[in-house]
């Protein structure tokens, strides 16, 4: 079953063309890799497929449902885009009770045990200030699956983190893909790719295309 | 969720500090000016550091540096407040819920408590700076009316220029830009009344329709006794008209950061 599907997607911010053309489809349950040199597209793609960033033409089908047609944004979505952001004056867990409230299908066990998950300590009275990178990211992956959703969209989630921090984010993401959740991440770390994605693809100038070769 | 956000502590701890210092600094500076007065009244000293401009002296600097100190320092700290939240948390926000108008509703309301809390603060300790200096209230009736008559001007004006810094950073504009594009426009408009009284006194109702006018509270007609002081003011400027003249700027403001939001990419 199509879980995301991408019809001659472009996008144009000024005289650039920053996406071009993209025809993609993504099953559900499956973890797909896109790799490329920075500024190949890969952020603006993800984006796009959030609903953060309009086409300028084509179509994106989020099950079965148009983009900025019939939904402004995929109703089931765990993000992470580039730096993660947070309320500074806020503990780990306050942050992602004020993203929880939003949509408010969550409970505060819920988010504790997406912290516990990820290796913090929900009791943790330290406000996100005080945190190191790698504290960051893995809170950022917290926010991201908290609320179990169908699609996750991770731009280089293996970042800031040590080893073994890499090595417990590949294993929540293996759970996320059993668990039948359709997963895109953008990473440098080729070994990330090798190890998680089912499908690799090459972005490239705004173009994205299928890669069959070994990394 | 606007609720939790407003305790920006970091945020409510730089306005209590750059105002409580500069509740004294212009308590000081402006008890010399009280004192050729002859006059030691609490009233008279809130109209001098926060009601009045000396039309006559536009043409200077200083006073109009002085008059727009507590201005400056909003600006330094709110002027980035929406598009700074934006940058930082839209992408978390904004793949969660559609109501981007209600987030920057939320955000406009946020600005306004923090302007409300720093102003009341501000009047606050300078009243009590003043009344170490030896000024009290002569009439309590007439110094609450002028208290809270200023109170709404400063911050619907205030929160008018701090609204549009904001609103126009949505447009993709850099921040500085901004505040500059402001401030200039906010320095031109009090030129052109300085230069409307002084050339073009038939016309001078005019000032009350240029935007940054309506919060200089003795040019408005119709005011209390000690605003006697002050014989400059503009007729048929009411308080009412300036209240009802900001509001609705802001609301318009508002609106087109509604508009803007709800169409506007994220990246």
């Amino acid at each position: 079953m199509k879980s995301i599907e991408l019809i001659n997607v472009s996008k144009k911010i000024g005289r650039k063309k920053i996406l071009n053309n993209i025809t993609i489809a993504l099953d559900k349950g499956n973890i797909y890799g896109f790799f490329g040199r920075n500024g190949s597209g890969k952020t603006m793609l993800f984006r796009a497929i959030c609903g953060l960033l309009k086409p300028t033409s084509g179509q994106i089908i989020i099950n079965e449902k148009i983009l900025h047609q019939d939904i402004s944004f995929p109703d089931s979505l765990g993000v992470i885009i580039e730096s993660p952001g947070f309320w500074n004056y806020y503990t780990g867990f306050e942050n992602l009770k004020v993203l929880a409230s939003i949509k408010n299908q969550i409970t505060d066990l819920d988010i504790k045990q997406a912290i516990t998950r990820v290796g913090l300590d929900p009791e943790d009275n330290s406000t996100y200030s005080k945190y190191s990178l790698g504290m960051k990211q893995r809170l950022a992956i917290a926010q991201a699956i908290m609320e179990k959703p169908d699609i996750l969209v991770l731009d280089e989630p293996t970042n800031s983190l040590d080893e073994n921090g890499v090595q417990l984010v590949r294993k929540i993401l293996m759970e996320e893909r059993a668990r039948g959740a359709t997963i895109l991440i953008a990473t440098h770390n080729k070994e990330d790719l090798i190890i998680l994605s089912d499908i690799n693809y090459h972005v490239n100038d705004g173009t994205v295309s299928l890669f069959q070769k070994n990394l | 969720m606007r609720e939790k956000i407003f305790t920006e502590k970091d945020i409510l701890l730089k306005l209590f500090l750059s105002g409580g210092l500069i509740a004294i600094f212009l308590g000081f500076y402006y008890s010399q000016f009280a004192e050729m007065y002859q006059f030691k009244s609490l009233e008279l000293m809130l109209i001098l550091a926060y009601g009045n401009l000396y039309i006559e002296e536009i043409v200077f600097i200083v006073p109009v540096f002085l008059w727009m100190v507590p201005l400056i320092v909003i600006i330094f700290f709110l002027g980035d407040y929406i598009h700074r939240n934006f940058d930082q948390n839209a992408a978390y926000i904004f793949t969660r819920t559609a109501r981007r108008s209600l987030w920057l509703i939320g955000q406009a309301v946020n600005l306004f408590l923090y302007i409300l809390i720093y102003y009341i603060f501000q009047i606050a300790a300078f009243c009590v700076v003043s009344t170490v200096l030896g000024f009290s209230m002569f009439s309590w009736d007439v110094g609450i009316m002028l208290i809270v008559s200023e109170l709404a001007l400063l911050m619907l004006s205030n929160y008018m220029i701090v609204l549009l810094i904001n609103v126009l950073s949505l447009f993709k504009l850099n921040s500085l830009f901004c505040v500059a594009i402001t401030l200039t426009t906010n320095i031109v408009c009090i030129f052109l009344s300085a230069i409307l009284y002084k050339f073009y006194t038939k016309n001078i109702a005019i000032i009350k329709w240029l935007p940054f006018t309506q919060g200089i509270l003795t040019w408005h007609s119709g005011i209390s006794s000690v605003a006697d002081f002050f014989p400059f003011n503009i007729p048929h400027f009411s308080i009412l008209f300036s209240i009802v003249y900001l509001i609705i700027i802001c609301l318009l403001l508002l609106f087109c950061g509604v508009c803007k939001i709800e169409k506007m990419d994220i990246y």
